[in-house]
């Protein structure tokens, strides 16, 4: 089973993208958002911009007992836990494929105003790819970028 | 119905989102800093803030579903994460 990822230049080079809807008890507005594929970042996290699409409550979430603030493109973020999350994604047929994660992290800035971060992408990171038990195929000088399930 | 509204939502989303990508170049020169939302694979509102575009969306109580929203980042500025 193939989840297609998109492959779009930014910044000049090729960069694969996955789409996702999460369902969790704090998410008001379950809509898809766009996530970065990244295997830099240890955890699927949802950046501010999407903080506000998906109508998150920052206040009724709790923080991790381990790695509360975050240094992610070059500012400083607290990390905040969606526990009890599923993430929906489409496979190669249109599908839907249901990933259950003990938790999803929430990236909110510990200082300046959250819409200074708008531009900052939601992250698809290592959690979700070995939670899901995907291989990642990543070659963008051929266009080809998909999740593996084996 | 409501994994059908998630299919639904996931498939049109995806279509404007492509739209996005395959365009990506053109909207950066004219829209830089922006916030775009994209809907039925073209621009239907282009406003100075993400929370502007939230809010318009609101008040005209349509759903954002399926639709794109990008902020633009400002061409001399790159992210790495």
């Amino acid at each position: 089973m193939k989840i297609p990822l998109r492959i779009r230049k930014q910044f000049d080079e090729l960069m694969a993208f996955a789409n996702a809807t999460i369902r969790a008890p704090h998410i008001r507005r379950p809509v898809p958002i766009e996530f970065l594929v990244d295997t830099g970042s240890p955890w699927i996290a949802i950046a501010p911009r999407d903080v506000k699409k998906v109508n998150i409550s920052i206040p009724t979430l709790k923080k991790p007992q381990k790695f509360v603030t975050i240094l992610f493109a070059g500012s400083k973020f607290w990390r905040y836990l969606l526990e009890n999350a599923s993430v929906y994604v489409l496979d190669e047929t249109g599908n839907i494929v249901k990933v259950d994660l003990p938790a999803v992290s929430v990236l909110w800035p510990t200082k300046g105003k959250p819409e200074e971060f708008d531009s900052i992408p939601s992250v698809l990171g290592c959690d979700f790819i070995a939670l899901g038990e995907f291989q990642l195929h990543f070659n963008p000088s051929k266009m080809i970028a998909f999740l593996e399930k084996p | 119905m409501e994994k059908e509204i998630l299919l639904k939502n996931l498939k049109m989303f995806e279509e404007n989102a492509s739209w996005f990508s395959g365009n990506y170049s053109e909207i950066v020169e004219k829209y830089e800093g922006k916030t775009v939302a994209v809907k039925d694979q073209k621009i239907v509102m282009v406003k100075a803030s993400l929370d502007e575009v939230l809010k318009e969306f609101e008040s005209r109580k349509e759903d954002v579903g399926s639709i794109y929203i990008a902020t633009i980042p400002e061409k001399a500025i790159a992210f790495i994460l």
